[in-house]
């Protein structure tokens, strides 16, 4: 009984230990990081994920020189105008994978550009603040995913050149489009092309969710170059986001992807079959495009 | 080393495959990782938070979003990173990849 006494003693003891030390560890991080610590939250993130973000960097052995040139990078962004939170969440991610702090500048200085890109192609196509935000947030995503500058710059100039210009919804979706053309592995040229082709045709906002429903519910991995080069082509010869089911087809040659159970993958009511050079299933078979906004969503995350 | 470690990855992931599911505790993805003891799953929504995945039959694992939004995850099984193939993804500036939770990708197998 005494045993067991002196036993529950030790265990209540080392835990109180454990959390001294972790108040310690705490305390000491807010003091030698205590104004990155504020900046974040200022910015909006929670304290806890503030302080657990600078904890892990610290346990990873990153010193303050190199704290500082991260926080370094974040600030300048933020005071040029970009967002703080995908800087942050590029360092829980960093952190999370345990890179080095080489790497991890490295990092930052590309969100950076592709948020300064994305920010100016936004800032000139759309007028208000709030919806320039949202399409700078997606082509930052597409850039991300492996989409180019250069074929961004041919977009941005082939919106110029129509009269919706000043279509900011065009633009949104537009962008939306393309980021989940690159986020199924679609090439950058292939995707520019198809929306390029869509945009010349005069393709108007919904004709765009469409275009991308179609995309979502028929491009996989296995064969999407394939189905979108047969898209591109019939957009190009006159066809409307609702007819290019008929051109379409699910890709699923060896790897792909492929139904398995649960709700059905096509973004809104829009899917098709028509003549498939794939020979995985297809998840419907109607022609008709769904019309809702409801293709690749705007979560930012 | 990044060959190593790709190497590595693909040992440790054998033949895999990747899958999400709507069900009642929410959106669950399930992997399969033939020869993984321990699976930790980590996603944007909650910081990167370490989440242990859980054997649900052998060789599957499943882990469930902490909310039904779209994110982006990866996975550590045995202690080294892995993206596993899934219906959408990113670079991850590191000089990887991640993988992206969409809606759409609800109901799809990624085989590799």
């Amino acid at each position: 009984m005494k045993g067991i006494r002196v036993v529950m003693a030790a265990m209540v003891l080392l835990v109180m230990m454990a959390q001294v030390t972790m108040a310690e560890e705490t305390r000491r991080v807010q003091e030698r990081y205590g104004h990155e610590h504020q900046w974040m939250v200022q910015h909006g993130m929670d304290d806890s994920r503030a302080e657990a973000l600078l904890s892990a960097m610290e346990e990873q052995g990153m010193d303050a020189a190199e704290v500082d040139a991260l926080f370094g990078v974040m600030r300048g962004a933020v005071d040029d105008g970009l967002p703080p939170g995908p800087f942050l969440r590029k360092a829980e991610e960093g952190v999370a994978k345990r890179v080095k702090a080489e790497t991890m500048m490295n990092a930052m200085t590309r969100v950076r550009e592709r948020y300064r890109y994305a920010h100016a192609w936004a800032g000139e196509l759309v007028p208000d603040d709030e919806t320039a935000s949202d399409v700078m947030e997606a082509l930052a995503d597409a850039l991300a995913a492996g989409m180019e500058t250069g074929d961004l710059d041919r977009l941005r100039d082939r919106l110029r050149t129509r009269d919706r210009v000043r279509d900011p919804e065009l633009c949104g979706e537009t962008a939306l489009t393309l980021r989940e053309m690159t986020r199924l592995r679609l090439r950058s040229r292939t995707a520019a092309d198809a929306v390029d082709a869509a945009l010349e045709q005069g393709y108007d906002t919904a004709e765009m969710i469409r275009f991308r429903n179609m995309v979502m519910a028929q491009v996989g991995q296995g064969n999407g170059e394939g189905v979108m080069n047969r898209f591109t082509h019939a957009i190009r010869n006159g066809a409307s986001a609702s007819e290019l089911g008929a051109y379409g087809g699910n890709s699923g040659s060896g790897s792909g992807t492929s139904s398995h159970g649960g709700q059905g993958a096509s973004g809104g009511s829009s899917s098709g079959s028509g003549s498939s050079s794939g020979s995985g299933s297809s998840s419907g078979s109607g022609r008709s495009g769904g019309s809702g906004n409801s293709g690749g969503g705007n979560g930012r995350h | 080393m990044r060959p190593l470690v790709v190497f590595l990855a693909a040992v440790l992931m054998g033949c895999s495959s990747h899958w999400v599911k709507q069900e009642e505790s929410g959106i669950t993805l399930y992997l399969k990782a033939k020869d993984a003891s321990d699976v930790v799953f980590y996603c944007s929504l909650d910081g990167y938070v370490p989440r242990r995945a859980e054997e649900s039959r052998r060789g599957v694992w499943r882990v469930v979003l902490p909310e039904d939004k779209a994110c982006r995850y990866f996975y550590r099984i045995d202690g080294v990173v892995v993206t596993p193939p899934s219906y959408q993804r990113e670079f991850d500036d590191f000089g990887g990849e991640t993988c992206v939770y969409s809606p759409h990708g609800v109901g799809k197998e990624v085989i590799r």
